[in-house]
């Protein structure tokens, strides 16, 4: 991840990529093997576009922001191993008949989401129709290199022992819960317009998350740990239904 | 520390109080009166109170606030003005040389997480612009932690719980002190918008930002461990001196 411009982003801005944190066409390949003849993602290609900020949609100047939908969180809503027209943002907003503009980024933690949201918010003026937020596992933070634009982003996935002694500690401490209540109150008080949580089932949440949806796992995406085609359709039938209602 | 509305303040609200933080109250033992016998007898005549407006902060309630012509600072305990009155704070006395009025958004023993979260919680809620920030970074190894409505400032400094010091400790080794650092300063610009110009405070030297204007140990307060009341007078006209110049 890097810094682009007011955001945080994906480090390929502009690029079309293959590859997204564990999904690519090599483990596509391997996991073929494993899959009946017929799995949809035999044979498809899957390309990661990322506009100038590193995020996976079109450009902030080309979004109808007379009439759109901010989606932000972590890997679930940038769409890894899914088409873009497959992901539940892309969806909903086809649904509602608008825009959407989607900051997610896969790997990342509550602090990447509250930056870009603090950045959203306090660059762009034109308000969004709602905001849904998937919230990522709080257990998550980034680490800025010192003499590098580079962002690390760091979690139970990572194997250097000082960021999982970290995890652990933050978390048995209530310090990574923590964090996440402050980051819940900002939001809330620097979001004016609705806001629609998604979690993930059996996820920690801090309390009091308003009107959320819970993202069920019916099917698997090509990388075969995010949540397939079907689960991305069935939320974004909620997510519109509920969207129309507000 | 609490949520007071949009805003985290002290632990009480809309209250007058006699301690605050390492000020106890009372004029700590064990000093050399002879030697301070000045200190002495200024705080023994002249009682240190802690006067907390409705959102926990030691300053007048928003509404109260001459929002056309103001300066916001933000900070911790030296900001806040532990251990002297109100009125020899640096906050205080920098706006009565700007002729101005201020917002102190100071919390004692507070972190980058606060300081944060009031500053965004400012320019999201209040649309009329400072004349000018000023910001005393806290040391980046202080954070909070939450249960229910209790906000717990935590520190190497008086922290004893070995669980959180080791949190502090890895916290440090794995850069995330200075990354909460590096997004801050980010966010502070998206949010002032180079609306209004941002100055720095340093309670120390070498913290966090290398052009701050400093404090000068010139004296003790009454809790003899923050910067006393000649210290913040000079701080102001310091203060005041670097914005005349950097305008």
């Amino acid at each position: 991840m890097k810094f682009h411009g007011n955001f945080i982003g994906n480090d390929d801005a502009e690029k079309i990529l293959l590859n997204s944190g564990g999904d690519g066409p090599d483990r596509c390949t391997n996991d073929a093997l494993t899959q009946p003849d017929d799995w949809y993602y035999k044979n498809v290609l899957i390309d990661y576009r990322h506009n100038k900020f590193g995020h996976r949609c079109k450009n902030l100047e080309d979004i109808n922001l007379s009439n759109y939908i901010l989606f932000t969180g972590c890997s679930h809503t940038e769409g890894v191993g899914l088409e873009l027209e497959r992901s539940y943002s892309y969806l909903t907003s086809e649904l509602l008949q608008c825009d959407y503009y989607n900051l997610a980024l896969g790997g990342t933690g509550i602090d990447v989401l509250l930056f870009n949201l603090v950045a959203w918010f306090s660059t762009v003026k034109q308000l969004p129709r709602a905001v849904v937020i998937q919230w990522p596992d709080e257990s998550r933070f980034i680490s800025v290199e010192y003499s590098s634009p580079n962002i690390v982003p760091i979690g139970t996935w990572s194997d250097d022992k000082k960021f999982t002694a970290s995890i652990a500690a933050d978390s048995m401490n209530g310090i990574a819960a923590s964090r996440a209540i402050l980051a819940k109150k900002l939001i809330e008080i620097i979001i004016p317009c609705p806001i629609h949580y998604v979690v993930i089932k059996s996820q920690k949440l801090p309390d009091g998350l308003g009107s959320k949806s819970t993202f069920l796992k019916v099917d698997l995406a090509r990388d075969l740990a995010h949540f397939g085609i079907k689960s991305n359709e069935s939320l974004a039938d909620e997510l519109a239904t509920v969207i129309k209602t507000i | 520390m609490k949520f007071h509305g949009n805003f985290i303040g002290e632990n009480y609200s809309n209250c007058v109080r006699n301690n605050n933080g390492t000020d106890t109250g009372y004029l700590p033992i064990g000093i050399d009166i002879q030697k301070f016998a000045e200190w002495n007898e200024f705080f023994n005549k002249n009682p240190v109170t802690y006067s907390y407006n409705k959102f926990g902060h030691r300053c007048k309630n928003l509404e109260d606030i001459d929002l056309s012509n103001y300066v916001l600072f933000t900070g911790c305990s030296h900001t806040l003005g532990c251990g002297i009155p109100i009125s020899a704070t640096y906050p205080y006395s920098t706006s009565k040389l700007l002729q101005c009025d201020y917002y102190n958004l100071a919390v004692t023993a507070s972190g980058i997480d606060i300081l944060i979260f009031n500053l965004v919680s400012w320019f999201a809620t209040v649309t009329s612009t400072p004349r000018a920030v000023v910001i005393q970074f806290p040391s980046p190894d202080r954070f909070a932690t939450i249960s229910g409505d209790r906000i717990r400032p935590r520190g190497p400094s008086w922290d004893t719980d070995l669980s959180i010091l080791n949190s502090i400790v890895l916290r440090d080794i794995c850069g995330i002190a200075d990354t909460t650092v590096t997004l801050a300063k980010k966010m502070i610009k998206l949010i002032t918008q180079d609306k209004c110009p941002i100055y720095s405070v340093g309670a120390f030297k070498g913290v966090i930002e290398p052009d701050s204007v400093l404090f000068s140990e010139l004296d003790k307060a009454k809790d003899f461990l923050h910067y006393g009341i000649k210290s913040n007078n000079q701080l102001s006209q310091d203060l005041v001196k670097y914005m005349s110049a950097s305008t």
